[in-house]
């Protein structure tokens, strides 16, 4: 029989043996926890330089707003409040711009996980906040100084509506100078049909008198036509040596931060300096409308547009051009404005879309002025119109291929510097009429594309017992100089007519060596003085046209 | 299994049938661990299976019962071992309701290693009905049964406790009903 004293002995002896048991377990656990503190220390190293490599400044606190870890970047961003902003303190009032801003109080209420707001400090620093709250009320905010960055959108917005607003101003000067010149023509007209009048008129005095109010009057319109025309008047633009693909590649440059990610660009733009006479901002805005217009075409749809660019000695835009086809059905609607034949050194800038295309509609008017597609917000109806004119004013052409769900494929083409083309003119707008003034032996052609003015010309020289043949079509005038080149003794021709200017007619007979003497008559003879081709003209006339001028400077000619 | 169920059991034995009953179970039972435990150390669920199934050899005790009375002697030893992790809880069904979601997961962030039943915990919508799924890779179903008996006896609450077996015989698998 075994006595209790054993019993407790042999207890004795197992809880003895169990303590050294977990003794030893102990120490093995002291091991395992001296590794484990070890890399606890090496992960909160880790964790200390990521904090501190952060750019935004970042601070974990607990439900109450005790503080749990920060950076150093926190401290930065708030140096006024640095002494709430250790670990261990307990966010306060001070503090309030955080902790009672309405949507950090929004997440406490709804139970959100997460919120995103802007503080605005009374030293004006604007801080973006972004506060993430786990399952355990662990609460992890980020705060980035965006102070500069709203500086310079709010810059970046006011330029657009700076630019906006000239762009307006200029559009509406335009039209003033446009409108104006149409009342120059017809105040042209009276003042001219009135002293016809004058001299056909008996000795009565009482008319003569009626007729000298008219007169009166009309030398009044034509002195306001001339204060709007002051006061509305653009500036011809300076043409001047530029590379036009570094004009290309600044272009991209300063429109790249309000490309959407939607839109892609590929840019196949060598880097060779190609010059050209041209106004760098006039072209830098042709560009930007395009690449505009094919943001607001794709609207959310992804799209890729593609720039590049080919030399030649010779295009023409009258024949689909292989590129063109590569991107676009054969049936692809086109349009085009401007020169067409280029015999010269010229760059033809070749731009594609794959945006949604255009129907027939938007193609057969597209460079109108005041159409559009868009709602008011998104266009003015001025942009392709800009292009268009832009392109013209340089002396290029431009043809545009489009198909809906086909995109759209644009050719430019620019002289290149030393350019003596010759350039033969197709419009895609017809004239309104075609109509031909004349007799047989008439040797004065008179080009102008308003009737009133025209037939005004020819009227005067009539009574004066000259014969003319007037065309209202600046594009059949020139065949019609082209094709019987020794025909004429006299051309004269008005400068600012649809799709063709009188220079540029002009700067075409000259370089196929057809000296004809040609007097140009303008509205707009301020504008042009500047202009190199002046030279070759034979006689200015100013408008309204002074029909002694007229009658004097066609005698010098017809002699 | 933790040490401390094995330093329980030892405990339990002596008290229920006395040092004498203690001392020759434990030198007849052939087991790795010669009978030693430490609170601290980890030892196989099979010695204390052993244990039982010599005691019902001996004593004609029901293992079930005898299972399930030293789970309800297990809750009361783990309530003055672990009074703050009991005393959170306002009630015995919101205890073994966070059975598992806050004691097992703090006894996994000290224990890596162990093996702890699993226990699916649902209340119904008037929040007067508890049911419990118990799975577990050992036999110890009574023992759950007796772990949450000595919960509601520790609260004092007026409860049932209907177990239903899931286990085909293996007791290792059964829903509990509390109301």
């Amino acid at each position: 029989m075994i006595d209790e004293n054993t019993l407790l002995k042999k207890k004795l002896e197992r809880e003895i043996k169990a303590r050294r048991q977990a003794e030893l377990l102990l120490e093995e656990k002291s091991d395992e926890l001296y590794d484990t503190l070890y890399n606890v220390s090496k992960s909160e190293a880790l964790l200390q330089t990521a904090l501190s490599s952060m750019q935004e400044g970042f601070l974990l606190t607990d439900q109450n707003l005790k503080v749990l870890l920060v950076n150093s970047q926190l401290i930065t961003i708030y140096p006024q409040y640095a002494q709430f902003m250790r670990v261990g303190m307990n966010l306060n009032e001070q503090f309030h711009f955080f902790i009672k801003h309405p949507a950090y109080l929004n997440m406490l209420e709804e139970d959100l996980k997460q919120c995103s707001f802007e503080i605005k400090l009374d030293n004006s620093q604007i801080i973006a906040v972004h506060v993430n709250r786990n399952e355990n009320n662990i609460i992890v905010s980020t705060h980035k100084d965006i102070s500069q960055e709203k500086l310079i959108i709010s810059e970046q917005q006011q330029t657009i509506l700076k630019l906006l607003q000239a762009e307006k101003m200029e559009h509406i000067g335009k039209m003033a100078s446009s409108v104006a010149h149409d009342f120059n023509n017809i105040i042209a007209a009276i003042k001219g049909y009135t002293s016809f009048l004058k001299e056909d008129l008996p000795d009565d005095a009482s008319l003569h008198n009626s007729v000298d109010k008219i007169q009166e009057a009309s030398e009044r319109a034509q002195e306001m036509v001339k204060n709007i025309l002051r006061f509305s008047k653009h500036s011809k633009p300076k043409l001047e040596k530029i590379d036009i693909i570094n004009l290309i590649n600044e272009t991209i440059t300063l429109l790249k931060p309000n490309i959407p990610d939607n839109i892609s660009l590929k840019l196949n733009l060598i880097n060779k300096a190609i010059e050209v006479n041209a106004n760098a901002t006039q072209l830098i805005q042709v560009f930007i409308n395009l690449i505009k217009n094919t943001i607001n075409a794709a609207e959310e749809n992804s799209c890729k547009i593609s720039i590049s660019y080919e030399l030649s000695d010779q295009i023409d835009l009258n024949q689909d051009s292989d590129n063109a086809l590569q991107f676009m059905p054969l049936d692809a609607y086109h349009t085009s404005a401007g020169l067409h034949v280029f015999n010269d050194k010229c760059i033809k800038i070749n731009y594609h879309d794959n945006g949604p295309g255009m129907i027939k509609d938007t193609m057969d008017h597209i460079f109108e002025m005041y159409f559009t597609t868009h709602n008011s917000k998104q266009g003015t109806g001025l942009g392709m119109y800009s292009v268009a004119t832009t392109i013209i004013e340089h002396n290029g052409g431009i043809k545009i291929y489009s198909k809906p769900k086909f995109g759209t494929y644009i050719e430019i083409v620019l002289p290149m510097m030393v350019s003596n083309h010759t350039s033969v003119f197709r419009s895609e707008f017809p004239p309104i009429t075609d109509r031909l003034y004349t007799n047989n032996k008439s040797r004065i052609l008179i080009i102008d594309d308003n009737q009133e003015v025209g037939l005004f010309i020819q009227q005067t020289l009539k009574r004066n017992k000259v014969n003319s043949v007037y065309l209202d079509s600046a594009e059949q005038g020139l065949r019609e100089i082209l094709n019987e080149p020794d025909r004429w003794r006299i051309i004269i021709c008005d400068q600012k007519m649809p799709n063709i200017f009188g220079l540029q007619i002009l700067k075409t007979i000259r370089s196929q060596n057809i000296n004809t003497p040609f007097i140009l008559t303008s509205g707009y003879i301020e504008e042009y003085k500047m202009n190199p081709e002046i030279e070759l003209v034979d006689q200015l006339i100013p408008k309204p046209i002074n029909i002694e001028l007229l009658l004097k400077t066609v005698n010098k000619y017809i002699k | 299994m933790k040490g401390l169920i094995f330093t329980s059991f030892l405990s339990y034995i002596e008290e229920q049938f006395g040092l004498k009953f203690l001392d020759q179970m434990l030198d007849t039972v052939d087991v790795k661990s010669s009978g030693i435990y430490t609170t601290v150390g980890t030892y196989d669920h099979q010695e204390l299976l052993k244990y039982i199934v010599h005691i019902n050899s001996i004593s004609k005790h029901e293992i079930p019962i005898m299972v399930e009375d030293f789970g309800y002697y297990l809750f009361t030893k783990l309530s003055n071992e672990y009074p703050k992790l009991i005393k959170q809880f306002d009630n015995s069904l919101d205890c073994i309701y966070h059975i598992d979601q806050t004691i097992h997961r703090n006894v996994r962030k000290i224990h890596l290693n162990a093996e702890l039943p699993n226990m699916d915990a649902k209340f119904n919508d008037t929040k007067d009905q508890l049911i419990l799924s118990y799975h577990s890779k050992r036999p110890f179903m009574y023992l759950a049964k007796g772990l949450i008996h000595g919960c509601i006896d520790y609260y004092n609450d007026d409860i049932s406790v209907k177990m239903i077996d899931l286990s085909n015989g293996n007791s290792n698998k059964a829903k509990f009903i509390l109301q």
